[in-house]
């Protein structure tokens, strides 16, 4: 498989476990309602299953999140032969202009990139909340606009 | 005073898409004069393209058959990161390609992989590059 293509199958593969990570916090929550004590034998609460449930989109999406920018950067080392190690803002730019991405591309990504760091360093004033699957398409299209091998 | 300012706006955006439209049109003629030259075949159709500042809007697609393979001329945006415009020569089935992009000096060939070739615009840049892709399997 090329590397491109092995990229974007490793991001939507964070997405599918995204989507079965929700419907075990699911069935987990039915069981925790017909059996408050379920968890009690592991030392955890029925209140930890709730924040769990709570916290699973984002945890996923910073995850989705390093998963994109460890492709980028083996890109950037290997595609574009560069050692370097840019800020994620100045990695994402660099590559954009090299591809010559559509702007919308790179401005979606780029929205990404703020929602990630404001879950990250609690920059709560700037990330505006994406839903995991919609990032998902944003950073694979992006990614589709890189070489093809590398 | 913010009707000025839109009819403004607006007035720009027609003449970027103009411009745009007029350039695309001249670079996918030189495709179909040197690929004619070259005895390589060129089906002419049209894809639409919209972009958030200009609308929809129609460009020349072509498809390119030669003895080594086949490729097609896709312009792809206006609106690019670090370029007034892009369009792609893509090989097929391959799917190598290559990007042709509009900067302040004119139509430029430049490669997505670490060499970064930037050739100008020109038969024989358009030529070598179009033999390299197609050969590509």
């Amino acid at each position: 498989m090329r590397k491109r293509d092995l990229r974007i199958s490793r991001i939507r593969a964070v997405e599918r476990e995204y989507r079965i990570a929700v419907i075990a916090a699911e069935l987990l929550n039915q069981q925790l309602t017909s059996d408050p004590s379920f968890l009690d034998l592991d030392d955890l609460r029925f209140r930890d299953a709730a924040i769990h449930r709570q916290n699973l989109e984002t945890t996923y999406c910073i995850r989705l999140f390093a998963e994109f920018e460890t492709g980028l950067r083996e890109a950037w080392r290997h595609a574009y032969g560069r050692p370097s190690h840019p800020k994620t803002s100045n990695l994402l730019e660099a590559i954009a202009t090299r591809c010559a991405m559509p702007q919308p591309w790179f401005d979606q990504v780029d929205k990404v990139r703020e929602y990630r760091n404001s879950l990250v360093h609690d920059e709560s004033a700037t990330g505006v909340m994406i839903p995991l699957g919609e990032a998902a398409r944003r950073l694979c299209r992006f990614f589709s606009a890189l070489p093809p091998d590398w | 005073m913010a009707g000025t300012v839109s009819a403004e706006s607006a007035n720009v955006a027609v003449q970027t898409l103009y411009q745009w439209l007029a350039d695309v049109e001249e670079l996918a003629r030189d495709v179909e004069r040197w690929s004619n030259q070259n005895n390589w075949l060129v089906r002419r159709d049209t894809k639409s393209i919209t972009e958030d500042k200009l609308g929809s809007y129609l460009v020349p697609y072509l498809t390119i058959r030669a003895p080594q393979g086949g490729m097609i001329f896709e312009p792809i945006a206006r609106y690019v990161v670090g370029a007034s415009g892009r369009v792609d020569l893509c090989a097929f089935p391959s799917f190598f390609n290559a990007v042709v992009v509009r900067t302040d000096s004119g139509w430029h060939i430049k490669s997505l992989d670490k060499d970064s070739v930037d050739r100008r615009w020109s038969e024989e840049s358009f030529l070598e590059t179009a033999s390299q892709l197609m050969a590509m399997t």
